[in-house]
């Protein structure tokens, strides 16, 4: 327990002493990014396209034959709950790997393993710019006007970026014990997918322990949230348990976190 | 008396061996710990002066990359104290260095690895491309390069960084004779500024030539410690006798070695 206690303090320091350190890191990263490809930069505003445009054909065309959702337009409705959900999945699959890909670097040096997770949240979350951009274009090319709730987003923001690196903490300690796991959160990630109310509505109509189940999703909590900030002017949720819940789960990812990041860190030549 | 530069005492470095795999992930999540204790490091203690350098000598797997990497940090002790006064920085024959990115971009990336700033890697950036001699290699990828070009690169940031204690770890042993110079001379050069230095090589002459003290390791324990020649010499000597035993004692011998490190006895 003593030692628990330890490895959490040590983490909590590390990461607040070494703010500026993440964020230079993550600035490199995010330059470094898209080193190697042909078409570099335009591969941030090209696969949200892409996968944009996938799911309105499926959903909105395919199996909704284009109906508004509450008199939004679908497209546009989508698209305010896919641009999270694109940001949080990608962001969760690449920062599990992200101590294991730069393992050679870091057995070399004193350096604290939980800055590299934390990094690559923030490098991935700005490669989502783009992302925003688009969902900013088609929400005004269909003529939506933003009430003051849009706001919001930066606390959804916020929220994202503490879920995210709460999750990176963990998972990206893991994943130098067991590269299996990184597979097992893909698949795990491909099923959320569908338990997130990105492309349907939660409603009354749903078996209750599935409301409740929705209630809890920290990704359905931040999906719902862009879109009712932007859509139906406001910020939090009409459950005030939906953003204790939130938190709730951040704050006990948060102490998972330190005790696995705490073996790492002192043992990651053992890991490897 | 002044703090020395690197403290240690009673250190130990213990690995699990594992039979059955699953009890890796057991040590992990549980409190408690399965698999049979190896003794990496046992019971080292010495402590260095600043301004001084110390040898680290012994035959393969007797624990000197292990005490090396404790002493850069890159690995905790499993109980024991060690302190190190400032900053460490270590180089090593696998120079940590990411192959896809170019010379260049592993001087920044390294060096924001270990907390400069914008600035101060601007200002290191020509010293160490300088020192390298890399020239206009430097913004190619690093996978283009030999293993000495990627030593010398290693070498130079770890060097250029200006620690207070660097940690050496066979890494002169990849580069031609004119650059294993360059580096004895700047390595001198960065001693006399008081700063220390741990090194670990094969080669007695280096060691002779570049330690004021050498700690012999065998087995993870401490054969001699003290003053660079007197080790060296027993070490040669040890070397000589061990080379002239028939295959047969010498396989023996090095297995007794390594039971002795997986009882643990003290």
């Amino acid at each position: 327990m003593r030692q628990y206690i330890q490895s959490l303090c040590q983490m909590t320091k590390d990461i607040v002493t070494n703010i500026r350190r993440i964020g230079a890191l993550a600035r490199f990263e995010y330059i470094i990014g898209t080193k190697g490809f042909f078409l570099g930069e335009i591969w941030k505003l090209l696969s949200p396209l892409i996968q944009i445009g996938a799911y309105w054909l499926v959903f909105g065309i395919g199996l909704r034959s284009g109906k508004p959702v509450d008199g939004i337009p679908f497209v546009v409705w989508l698209t305010c709950g896919v641009t999270p959900w694109i940001w949080l999945n990608g962001n969760i699959n690449r920062a599990a790997g992200s101590i294991y890909s730069k393992a050679s670097m870091l057995t070399r040096s004193n350096v604290p393993t939980c800055l590299i997770p934390l990094s690559t949240v923030f490098a991935h979350t700005m490669d989502n710019g783009w992302t925003v951009a688009l969902l900013l274009v088609i929400y005004f090319a269909n003529g939506c006007v933003p009430t003051l709730a849009a706001l919001g987003l930066f606390y959804y923001l916020f929220c994202g970026l503490m879920f995210l690196s709460v999750c990176s903490l963990i998972t990206s300690a893991v994943v130098m014990l067991a590269r299996d796991f990184q597979k097992l959160l893909q698949a795990v990630m491909r099923m959320m997918f569908f338990l997130t109310p990105v492309f349907w509505q939660p409603g009354d109509s749903l078996p209750y322990f599935f409301q409740v189940f929705v209630m809890c999703n920290p990704f359905a909590y931040i999906v719902r949230g862009f879109r009712s900030c932007l859509l139906y002017d406001r910020v939090l949720p009409l459950d005030n348990r939906e953003t204790l819940v939130f938190w709730g789960i951040v704050v006990v990812l948060y102490l998972i976190g330190g005790s696995f990041q705490g073996k790492v860190r002192k043992n990651l030549l053992d890991y490897l | 008396m002044e703090t020395p530069a690197i403290f240690a005492e009673e250190l130990t470095k213990t690995y699990r061996i594992f039979s059955r795999p699953w009890e890796k992930y057991l040590n992990f999540f549980l409190p408690v710990q399965f698999g049979a204790k190896f003794y990496a490091i046992q019971n080292i203690s010495f402590s260095l002066e600043r301004g001084r350098s110390i040898g680290l000598i012994g035959l393969n797997g007797s624990g000197k990359s292990t005490l090396s990497n404790m002493i850069a940090g890159a690995s905790a002790p499993t109980s024991g104290t060690l302190h190190i006064e400032g900053q460490v920085s270590m180089t090593a024959v696998s120079a940590g260095l990411n192959l896809l990115l170019t010379g260049r971009e592993n001087i920044i990336q390294k060096c924001l690895l270990l907390g400069l700033d914008k600035p101060q890697i601007q200002e290191l950036m020509p010293e160490i491309i300088e020192f390298s001699e890399l020239g206009d290699v430097i913004d190619q990828p690093v996978k283009t390069y030999s293993s000495g070009m990627r030593s010398k690169l290693g070498f130079a940031i770890s060097i250029n960084i200006d620690p207070d204690v660097l940690v050496i770890d066979e890494a002169l042993s990849v580069g031609d004779p004119t650059f294993t110079q360059k580096c004895l001379v700047r390595m001198q050069s960065f001693r006399e500024r008081s700063k220390t230095i741990v090194f670990v090589s094969h080669s007695m002459s280096q060691i002779r030539d570049f330690c004021d003290r050498a700690i012999w390791l065998e087995g993870g324990r401490t054969v001699a410690i003290g003053e660079c020649d007197d080790v060296v010499n027993e070490y040669s000597e040890f070397i000589r006798w061990f080379n002239q035993l028939p295959a047969a004692e010498q396989k023996a011998y090095k297995k007794q070695i390594r039971e002795k490190q997986l009882e643990g006895t003290t």
